[in-house]
């Protein structure tokens, strides 16, 4: 529930469209099943971006300081080997059980369309609240893990979206 | 009419295609416009006319148009796919598999544009991509 008077457009289309010559963005597992910030430090575009921080994407984090209830849509192409992949999206290095998402990629440099979508209230959190202070700032973080070897995963090529709806 | 939490007119869209649609793709490097024909979902149908090979903004905003589609083409070239000139999806077709595929974005849009579909054979080749299914969805946000 919200008021007029706290009421902020919040909304986002980021994307990487890797053009022929650009490297693959890699996460690079040494330990088998073992989770590792999503590497997204590309050269993300912004189509638009309002109240959107993507500052932190080379460690996955997606940061916002506005609150209310969230519509988060990852599309991503990636690479990887014959494996099992898992992704998991964490709010404020919480685990988020309903967002994670398990596939598979196939090796020799085949992209694969991974999506997947959720809903996430991001309302004061109480990072400073021993301080007596909340903080609107929340981050989303995603995790990946490759549950069958080590090696990279390699981000090819991605679409964002994030609104807010409540 | 119907009005959003910043008072803002809404509209909102939904649509199928018809019959499967094949994409003869022109060539090496070139987008091709998909003229395939949607059929209106009208009761749920808000503020946009009728769907040939686009359809049409009613409402001023920014608005998230989004299509769930399968496709199938026989080869193993990446192909990429994109509404209007906004950032592209991509995926590696392979030999006669259908693939379920994603699209979205949030766009500003003025009353009478038309978000029209377009894919193109990333690696190069001339093969088509049949679309066997797609759903589209628009929705105004803002």
């Amino acid at each position: 529930m919200s008021t007029e008077f706290t009421n902020h457009i919040t909304f986002g289309t980021f994307a990487f469209n890797r053009d022929s010559g650009e490297d693959l963005i890699k996460t690079t597992f040494v330990r088998v099943d073992d989770w590792q910030n999503f590497n997204m430090n590309a050269s993300v575009v912004s189509f638009p971006s309002v109240n959107i921080n993507l500052d932190n994407i080379a460690t996955g984090k997606i940061a916002t300081n506005v609150t209310g209830k969230f519509f988060f849509q990852f599309i991503f192409a990636l690479q990887g080997g014959a494996e099992v992949y898992e992704y998991q999206v964490l709010k404020n290095d919480v685990v988020l059980e309903y967002a994670s998402t398990q596939f598979t990629t196939r090796g020799s440099g085949v992209s694969w369309e991974v999506a997947s979508t959720f809903i996430v209230d991001l309302g004061y959190n109480n990072i400073a609240m021993s301080n007596s202070f909340g903080s609107s700032i929340n981050e989303i973080q995603l995790q990946v893990k490759n549950t069958g070897s080590t090696g990279f995963l390699a981000l090819d090529n991605m679409i964002l979206n994030i609104m807010r709806i409540d | 009419m119907a009005t959003n939490q910043f008072n803002n007119q809404l509209g909102y869209y939904q649509g199928t295609l018809s019959a499967p649609f094949t994409a003869t793709n022109p060539g090496a490097g070139v987008w091709k416009f998909i003229e395939w024909v949607i059929v209106d979902m009208p009761q749920e149908m808000y503020n946009t006319s009728s769907y040939r090979d686009s359809p049409e903004i009613g409402v001023t905003g920014w608005w998230k148009i989004e299509y769930a589609f399968t496709v199938n083409s026989g080869t193993n070239n990446d192909f990429v796919f994109r509404v209007d000139d906004a950032p592209y999806i991509k995926w590696n077709a392979r030999g006669g598999n259908n693939w379920a595929l994603n699209y979205s974005i949030i766009k500003y849009y003025e009353i009478g544009d038309r978000p029209s579909a377009y894919i193109k054979n990333l690696s190069g080749g001339t093969n088509s991509a049949t679309f066997m299914n797609a759903t589209l969805n628009l929705i105004k946000i803002y």
